[in-house]
């Protein structure tokens, strides 16, 4: 098992954009399983959520970390997302640092957006600062992981 | 798919081709095509820029297709679509949106109601 308060979430859009995701604990962890997490219609979250691949039906308030995160139609989030792919088909008001973020049909997207790449299908809805973040080499970092992502730091945010 | 913005239309129409620069205030009952560069105020019912478009300033029209870039302030009435190639800076307000994959929205993003549009338009033109 990895100790969740290990992890180091990134603090600055820098860090998520050179974030070797293949190193992420979660990622690591999983060893080939097809894995997931839902939060479902009727549950909540206040704080960090960090995961793998997450479907949100529920309500998260916090902090995402995970490399795949899909917001379901009942789902909502507020805070912060850090991740690699976004699918937005519920509700999210937050900060956002992300590679691909679709907004589905029903979508409603409100943030503060730093992305690579975007889509917007008809009937979704976006608003607030978007900026789109270079791209200086798309490909995965090579060597260890970096060594920033094993210190200690508990208080997340 | 999304039917295509401004085609068919007897309303006067402009375009602006490949190479031409326009720097100015025009108003378009029709269509605006631009796959050159325009630079000022435009109001149109519909403005088309191509992948060799470049079009900045006060933009207000009813709806919008994007391949080519636009920059400052973009007001769209209706639907914006924002194609692959297409980049969107500055201040955009929209009623409908859709952004194809690898299309850019940079800068504040808004989407309004169409009546808000009008009068937003009206602001424009009255300089404020």
């Amino acid at each position: 098992m990895y100790d969740c308060s290990l992890i180091v979430v990134p603090q600055h859009e820098d860090e998520v954009a050179e974030y070797d995701w293949g190193n992420f604990p979660p990622n690591k962890h999983h060893k080939g399983k097809t894995s997931f997490s839902i939060i479902d219609e009727s549950a909540g979250i206040e704080g960090k959520l960090i995961a793998r691949t997450a479907f949100i039906h529920g309500q998260v308030q916090g902090l995402v970390f995970a490399e795949h995160v899909t917001i379901e139609a009942t789902g909502r989030v507020d805070g912060i997302i850090f991740c690699r792919t976004l699918n937005v088909l519920g509700s999210v008001r937050a900060n956002i640092v992300c590679d691909n973020v679709i907004v589905r049909s029903g979508g409603r997207l409100s943030a503060n957006l730093k992305y690579r790449s975007m889509k917007v299908e008809p009937g979704g809805l976006v608003g607030g600062q978007f900026e789109r973040r270079v791209v200086i080499d798309g490909r995965a970092k090579p060597g260890p992981a970096t060594p920033v992502a094993m210190t200690a730091n508990r208080n997340g945010q | 798919m999304v039917e295509k913005v401004g085609e068919q239309s007897s309303e006067g129409a402009i375009f602006i081709g490949a190479g031409v620069e326009f720097k100015g205030d025009m108003t378009v009952p029709g269509c605006a095509t631009v796959d050159g560069k325009f630079e000022g105020v435009l109001k149109a019912k519909s403005l088309v820029v191509g992948q060799t478009g470049n079009v900045s300033g006060q933009i207000s029209v009813e709806t919008a297709e994007v391949r080519g870039v636009v920059g400052d302030n973009l007001t769209v009435q209706s639907k914006l679509v924002v194609r692959s190639s297409g980049s969107i800076s500055g201040a955009v307000s929209y009623s409908k949106i859709m952004v194809e994959e690898g299309g850019e929205l940079a800068g504040t993003i808004e989407k309004i109601a169409p009546a808000e549009a009008e009068q937003k338009i009206v602001s424009i033109q009255r300089g404020e």
